[in-house]
């Protein structure tokens, strides 16, 4: 099956176990999923339902059991670290349920921390500023995160993943330590990451709300997709 | 490295811990080597002072401190071995001092011939008959508040004008310095004994061939240079009694718990911040970037620390030298430490970077 051209990843029959005791418990059982470029992609489904394992997977942040990746139809079956952190250096934006922001830098530098990380990447300080406007947050570079609301936190977060201009952003549980404002404030911003930018934007949530931002619905429980939504 | 100075300046109390962590070591290394370091070289503080090629002294000797005397023929002897320019003559042994008031103490009475030279604290031209010169640091220990004092040694009355410095007593038994004749006279060595003979060898000749030749000559004598004799007494002290034995073990000790701490401290404060480094690495950093991070925040908190600790070790070293006038610090230790220091810390962060850089980065995703 050719890949549609605007596939930025897909996912072909990938199976991720883990040892539990004496037991092998199966997390991802052959999941095939695409995901597209300038849409955002709800991954729904009940706790241990297999979200955050494949999403590390199409984060580049482990790989599968059997099964591959394939990034820009290229396969990522055989690459090995270097290569993961090209891709997750270059092309990924994460957003984590528990912002991970650097609480010793203000918001202005962990925005700016993805171009420290890749002294090539043409960012500066002003797109950083830009970006800040972007997610509400103008004027407030110079705060630090503990001098913010999570909500706020969550949209540098957001910011900084948005530095690198990613191919696509990745997001866990992104609304799950917001109140109901700020969830949707982000929520908004990942649709509009999706819409204005073009990123393939997937979201892993059982937060029902977010349900009406999605093109797509990804359905996953017991480690498998048991149904997919076009909107 | 912006994140590792700001990382510091964030969490001060974390820093200031790490920092007093490694200043205590810093200090506990340095000061306990100095004791180890001030008691090796007080123990072999008179041979070291005196200026010889060679010391004949009877087979077996150890330290200055304990010597049999040699009998009195071998002065003609040895001074009769081609080669040899100069021989002098030192005596040293154990003596009670009366102090003024009547109490007695153990003191250790030395006497050379004239020209002993070097850094030998006798003059001549200072020295007359019956004169006696003890260290300044001893002074309290003998009972002499003020000079002159007028003391007897085994009886013997002697005069003491004056006080020499760095001769201090490193084992409770004072140097008492004099004229040779005053000192076998004390020690009841007649008018010839000595315990040692200090040879000078003539410009021009091997000291190795004038050796070899008093070897032969005097078999059952031991011939050593100054270097050897010198080394001989502090391995003697150090590590044949008791106190040079504590002493090491101290210094040992104290190395190795300043390791521990400073490798405990760097080590913690890294792990600490796991998660970030979790993060970093999510986000595409390379372990070298990781890596500098940690061994920046490490270094900065070692040289910090290593020179708080140094800083406070000198003044309280030199307070300390009221009660222990021997102590000393030479400056390779102090460079030698505070390289350790930080060499330690270097390794001790990087292993915890180990740590942080094997981390699977799917932990990110954990709440
Ligand atoms: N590192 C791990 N070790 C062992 N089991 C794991 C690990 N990560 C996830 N699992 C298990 O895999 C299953 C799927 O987990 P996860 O992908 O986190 O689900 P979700 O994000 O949908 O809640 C769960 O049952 C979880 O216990
Ligand atoms: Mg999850």
């Amino acid at each position: 099956m050719p890949n549609s051209p605007n596939t930025i990843i897909a996912a072909r029959e990938v199976s991720v176990g883990f040892e539990q005791g004496e037991r092998r418990f199966t997390a991802l059982d052959a999941v095939s999923a695409e995901f597209y470029a300038g849409e955002i992609t709800l991954l729904m489904g009940a706790s241990g339902s297999g979200k955050t394992t494949l999403l590390s997977l199409l984060g580049c942040l482990r790989s599968p059991d059997s099964g591959s990746i394939e990034w820009q139809g290229k396969s990522l079956s055989r690459a090995r670290e270097p290569e993961l952190m090209q891709l997750r250096r270059r092309q990924i934006g994460f957003v984590f349920q528990s912002f991970r922001l650097f609480p010793a830098l203000n918001a202005l530098e962990n925005v700016m921390m993805p171009a420290q990380i890749d002294t090539e990447l043409p960012a500066t300080r002003a797109d950083a500023e830009e970006l800040l406007c972007a997610v509400g947050l103008e004027g407030k570079g110079s705060l630090y995160p503990r001098q913010m609301s999570a909500g706020q936190r969550q949209r540098v977060a957001v910011a900084r993943a948005l530095l690198k201009k990613p191919a696509a952003i990745l997001a866990d549980e992104p609304t799950a330590s917001l109140d109901t404002a700020s969830g949707e404030q982000v929520a908004e911003l990942l649709k509009a990451a999706a819409k204005a930018r073009g990123c393939a934007a997937i979201v892993a949530t059982h937060d029902p709300r977010l349900l009406p931002l999605a093109d797509r619905i990804l359905f996953m429980r017991d480690g498998k997709i048991i149904a997919r939504d076009e909107v | 490295m912006r994140l590792a100075i700001r990382n510091i300046a964030h969490d001060r109390t974390r820093f200031l811990l790490t920092v007093a962590g490694i200043a205590f070591s810093a200090f506990l290394m340095v000061f306990q080597g100095s004791l180890l370091c001030g008691f090796e070289r007080a123990s072999s503080r008179v041979i070291d002072s005196v200026d010889a090629d060679l010391w004949v002294m009877a087979h077996g000797v150890q330290a200055f401190d304990f010597a049999p005397p040699l009998p009195s023929d071998y002065y003609g002897k040895i001074r009769g071995v081609p080669g040899v320019r100069s021989v002098r003559r030192m005596a040293s042994g154990f003596a009670f001092w009366q102090r003024p008031n009547g109490s007695r103490k153990t003191v250790i009475v030395i006497g050379g011939d004239a020209e002993i030279g070097g850094m030998y604290p006798v003059e001549r031209e200072n020295t007359l008959p019956e004169d006696a010169l003890v260290d300044t640091s001893d002074l309290e220990a003998l009972g002499l508040d003020q000079l002159p004092a007028e003391v007897e040694i085994n009886a013997r009355r002697r005069h003491v004008r004056r006080a020499v410095a760095g001769f201090g007593s490193f084992l409770g038994s004072p140097y008492i310095f004099g004229r040779l004749s005053d000192a076998r006279q004390a020690l009841g060595l007649g008018d010839s004994g000595a315990m040692f003979l200090l040879l000078d060898v003539a410009p021009g000749e091997n000291a190795a061939t004038v050796r070899a030749a008093l070897e032969a000559r005097a078999p059952e004598l031991d011939v050593l240079s100054s270097r050897e004799f010198s080394s001989r007494a502090q391995r003697y002290w150090t590590l044949q009694t008791g106190a040079g034995g504590a002493l090491l073990t101290a210094a040992v000790l104290g190395f190795f718990v300043g390791v521990l701490i400073v490798s405990q401290t760097v080590y913690a404060t890294t792990m600490e911040r796991l998660e970030e480094f979790a993060t970093l690495k999510a986000l595409g950093a390379s372990s070298w970037f990781i890596v500098r991070i940690v061994a920046v925040q490490a270094l900065v908190s070692a040289m910090v620390g290593s020179a708080i600790g140094l800083a406070l070790a000198f003044p309280l070293m030199s307070a300390a030298r009221h009660a222990i006038s021997w102590i000393y610090t030479p400056w390779p230790l102090a460079a030698a430490l505070a390289v350790a220091t930080l060499l330690l810390a270097a390794l001790a962060s990087i292993t915890a970077a180990r740590a942080a850089i094997s981390i699977e980065p799917g932990r990110v995703f954990r709440a």
